[in-house]
């Protein structure tokens, strides 16, 4: 049984359809790169699988359970954590205090800081465990969301855009530390970003969203090679094109 | 608190009690609102709205039920607290603005029904049978009450503030969206926080009315109550249990003195002064001022 799957998922938003039938599966333990134009529904699909929005028809099942029209909290429950395009920390808290937020390892005993700090540990900020979240850099702030999603136990990780605008050393980070808890504790990565190169090394499958539809998937190699998944990106190499990167 | 409190012990002049008695009612009334004000970020215009309704439910029933008005300080906090579910629970799906705005203006419509009502034997108000003590023993007891009420809720709220409820509240007032994404479920934690301010605020307006054993409308539903709660909170910092008692000394300690000397026109103003310059210039209010060193510490 796929730990992810839609089936015909569309989401309207009043005239416009965003998601216009939307299907595919990913397994425990994987990692689906998601690419596709600007505005073609990538923040949407995420919207939906986590619970922010409810899917104008269609279905969404984990594990073989359908969690389609849940609150994002309920669904937090049931082991879906997601990361934002733009990273929403609490800025006023430290980066420990981020950590401890989170409901399902919130306790504040020794055993909830002990993992707070081994999650920071792993991202490389346990130097900055009583920094303010307002102080560190944009890209800190995304290594905070990731490690604030394992916080929770996930089973799936939905993630906005990692890698826009980050530092390449914190990239390099980020795409080790999410190869490596797939690979050791079979958690899903469900990831979004424009790098298609990047996606192409981090991804076991890779799938290419065009106006609300999925345009191919599979191999994440064959996909990007596509020509119509070239031409969804106006045209050109899809590494090398200027128009990709906004 | 302890200065206060010694202060309204020893002097033992009426009018110092009274004075120190209201100063420790807003200490309660602060306290209460800033779980959700504070902590959650969610401005609660009607303070009063739950102190008149706890107030007129302690007058309704103690004559009914021919008891003395003290012993229904429970229905008060109960009637208040289930009035608080029944708003909260549809406004607090509204964010920020919204639910300040509903709260205002449903203080003004519940005085104007209890305004025309017959229970509440409308604009004339109700009497309540008072305590059987003299001037002086009458005062004392409500001091004490209020004393006992504010030390028993700055523990609540200090406990709230580093409980996982008080997180979640801290979650909620930083990015509400976030906050639902890592499982914090806002809805509940705001009404929960809502409801609590109500039950106090209920149970204060049953010993408020018990101490004046009459009420009517215009006064026991006055909005300037509310407006103190706030100001109090954000002069004293609503981040933390200190904070309102803080704002609620210092502000009411201004605002007596000034309706001591003045006619309350001058009280109000710099209130509002005070405000604009917390608001815009303190926004940890006096505690965070303290606040901002110790969070370093803690955190390492
Ligand atoms: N809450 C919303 N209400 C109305 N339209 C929306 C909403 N969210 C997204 N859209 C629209 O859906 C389309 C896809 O947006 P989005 O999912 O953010 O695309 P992507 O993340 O692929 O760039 C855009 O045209 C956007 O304007
Ligand atoms: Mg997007």
């Amino acid at each position: 049984m796929p730990r992810l799957e839609l089936k015909g998922v569309h989401k309207r938003f009043g005239g416009a359809m965003v998601l216009d039938g939307v299907s595919f599966s990913v397994d425990a333990g994987r990692v689906l790169g998601v690419i596709g134009p600007n505005g073609s529904g990538k923040t949407t699909m995420i919207n939906v699988l986590n619970g922010v929005h409810r899917p104008t028809k269609g279905e969404v099942l984990l594990e073989g359970t359908r969690i389609d029209g849940r609150s994002p909290h309920s669904l937090l429950r049931l082991g879906i954590g997601r990361t934002f395009q733009n990273p929403r920390v609490f800025q006023s808290l430290t980066l420990l205090d981020n950590l401890l937020m989170v409901t399902e390892g919130m306790g504040r005993d020794g055993g909830g800081i002990d993992r707070a700090l081994g999650l920071l540990e792993l991202v490389g900020l346990a130097g900055h465990a009583g920094t303010l979240a307002s102080e560190v850099s944009g890209g800190q702030k995304k290594l905070v969301e990731f490690a604030r999603a394992l916080m929770t136990s996930p089973r799936l990780v939905l993630m906005d855009e990692p890698f826009a605008g980050i530092h390449p050393e914190i990239k390099a980070v980020l795409m080790a530390r999410i190869r490596a808890s797939c690979d050791e504790s079979g958690i899903t990565y469900l990831v979004v970003s424009h790098e298609v190169s990047e996606l192409v090394d981090l991804s076991d499958e890779l799938l290419c969203l065009a106006e609300g539809r999925v345009l191919a998937s599979g191999d994440p190699r064959q996909v990007s090679s596509q020509p119509e998944v070239i031409e969804a990106y106006l045209g050109q190499p899809l590494a090398s094109n200027p128009a990709v990167a906004g | 608190m302890a200065l206060t409190a010694a202060f309204g012990a020893t002097t033992g002049q009426l009018g110092t009690m009274r004075v120190v008695t209201t100063v420790l009612m807003y200490v309660v009334l602060t306290e209460s609102w800033t779980v959700l004000g504070g902590f959650g970020g969610y401005l609660n215009f009607g303070m009063v709205l739950f102190f008149g309704v706890g107030a007129y439910t302690t007058a309704i029933v103690s004559s009914h039920a021919g008891i003395t008005p003290l012993a229904t300080v429970l229905a008060a906090g109960g009637v208040a607290g289930v009035l608080g579910v029944l708003i909260g629970v549809p406004s607090l799906r509204l964010r920020g603005a919204y639910f300040a705005i509903v709260t205002f203006v449903l203080t003004l419509a519940i005085q104007q029904l209890v305004m025309v009502l017959g229970i509440t034997n409308g604009a004339l108000g109700l009497y309540l049978k008072p305590v059987s003590l003299g001037p002086r023993a009458s005062d004392e007891l409500y001091y004490f009450i209020f004393l006992g009420a504010a030390v028993v809720t700055m523990l609540v709220v200090r406990r709230i503030g580093s409980s996982r409820f008080g997180s979640a509240l801290v979650a909620i007032r930083e990015d509400e969206d976030a906050a639902e994404v890592l499982g914090v479920p806002t809805t509940r934690v705001k009404t929960v926080a809502f409801v609590f301010a109500a039950v106090v605020a209920g149970m204060v307006g049953c010993v408020y009315a018990s101490q004046l054993y009459y009420i009517e409308p215009v006064d026991t539903f006055a909005f300037s109550l509310s407006l103190n709660v706030v100001v109090a909170a954000i002069v004293g910092g609503a981040q933390s249990w200190i904070g309102p008692l803080l704002g609620a000394v210092a502000t009411q300690l201004i605002s007596q003195e000034l309706l001591i000397h003045t006619q309350g026109v001058e009280g109000n103003l710099v209130l509002g002064a005070l405000l604009i310059v917390f608001a815009r210039f303190v926004p940890g209010g006096i505690a965070g001022v303290f606040r901002r060193r110790r969070v370093a510490k803690v955190a390492v």
